[in-house]
């Protein structure tokens, strides 16, 4: 890439969603083309969690950035373009959705290929491997207006608010729809003692200052 | 407010709070309900778990990408869109009507063949047999020993043995005038 071509590119990639979509509308392909990049592998991951066929979530990316060409005109984003999209991945995800039981998971696949990539024993991989096949699974035993809020939080990093965008509802919403998705997924998850999870019946512990480390672990401290 | 709501209420803000968007002051209510509800605080730990196992499950395909071109939704744009109810009923008339020729034109061969079919082979008993027996020769398997047979007389036998009918062949018989007696005993 020559120096001129390199600068253009920083240029295209320092502008914002809205200021894109403008260009796009004019007609500047290299502006459609750095929203494409800028989102396909966020779209791609959305539809490869709920679909769970690369090839589909490949297609999914396509549609989705089909649709949004056609409604550059109608387009109008106040901030970031990327609600939008996952609105119209998250239905095409839907609409394509396999049958149970006819698609290979390959979300396990890459579970596993990175697994070997760290250094760790054989057991304690075949460990893991289970322990996130059990969770995964859980997860599908959701309904799809919870499944999507579990995926946009934990694997596209949306926060609830984006969320809300996303599926076109009240954040209070959102957050119900979180809940009620934890509570099912401990629900599922309590039948395996090997991931700490007490049964539900036996929930008289003694009461005390729960530990956040953890949760700091995970979402780092909440200040 | 009753106990049940608001365990109900904390564990919803539990919810919120492993989400990121519970701010200091909900924080601490809800550790203070914790503190002094047994049940509140086993769901907030295994909230925790749940939160913790699902950031983990999620980890390997959060490093996914895809290796797409922007060329390819240029590409899927050019496809046509799908054609309107009108345009399609007149393509399905037009499918119906070329299945109905190929059936004619179907048909009609093998009405033609039918009819242009070759004709059953003469018997026997379609002609008389007076008729046949004199003019047609019949081939069999004898009749090409009786050629050999005669070809090897008429080369090594003699010039009167030629004139036996009882040893030349039948169609040769045919063809000479039948001998009388008289002229053979000349010959002889």
């Amino acid at each position: 890439m020559t120096g001129r071509a390199a600068k253009k590119a920083a240029e295209i990639d320092a502008r914002t969603d809205r200021e894109l979509v403008y260009a796009a509308r004019e007609h500047d392909m290299l502006a459609f083309d750095a929203l494409f990049y800028r989102y396909k592998d966020g779209i791609f991951r959305l539809g490869l969690a709920i679909t769970k066929d690369p090839s589909a979530a490949e297609e999914i990316v396509v549609d989705t950035f089909a649709r949004a060409h056609r409604a550059l005109a109608r387009l109008e984003p106040e901030g970031s373009l990327r609600p939008w999209l996952y609105r119209v991945a998250v239905n095409l995800s839907y609409n394509r959705r396999p049958r149970k039981g006819l698609v290979i998971s390959t979300l396990e696949d890459a579970t596993e290929e990175i697994v070997q990539g760290e250094e760790r024993s054989p057991s304690r991989l075949a460990e893991l491997a289970e322990l996130r096949r059990v969770v995964l699974a859980a997860i599908d035993t959701l309904g799809p207006k919870h499944k999507v809020v579990v995926v946009l939080h934990y694997l596209n990093g949306l926060n609830l608010a984006e969320i809300a965008q996303v599926v076109d509802c009240p954040i209070g919403t959102v957050k119900s729809r979180l809940h009620y998705a934890l509570r099912r997924l401990r629900a599922h998850l309590a039948a395996h003692p090997e991931l700490g999870f007490e049964p539900l019946g036996a929930s008289m512990a003694t009461p005390g200052r729960i530990p956040l480390t953890a949760v700091e672990r995970v979402r780092g401290p909440q200040e | 407010m009753t106990d049940h709501m608001a365990c109900r209420q904390t564990q919803e803000r539990i919810a919120v709070l492993l989400a990121g968007a519970a701010d200091r002051r909900e924080r601490l209510e809800i550790e203070s309900h914790t503190s002094a509800c047994a049940r509140c605080a086993t769901a907030y730990r295994d909230y925790i778990a749940t939160s913790v196992a699902l950031d983990r499950a999620y980890a390997p395909l959060r490093h996914a990408t895809v290796a797409l071109s922007p060329a390819r939704v240029r590409l899927a744009m050019r496809v046509p869109e799908p054609v309107p109810a009108p345009v399609r009923f007149s393509r399905v008339v037009a499918r119906v009507n070329e299945f109905a020729l190929a059936a004619a034109v179907t048909a009609f061969a093998f009405v033609g063949a039918g009819s242009v079919a070759p004709k059953p082979a003469i018997t026997d008993e379609a002609v008389p047999t007076d008729v046949l027996t004199p003019n047609m020769h019949v081939g069999t398997m004898g009749d090409d020993q009786s050629f050999i047979r005669w070809f090897r007389i008429g080369r090594y036998a003699t010039p009167s043995d030629l004139l036996d009918p009882a040893v030349s062949p039948r169609s040769l018989a045919d063809e000479t005038p039948p001998a009388t007696p008289e002229r053979a005993g000349l010959l002889r």
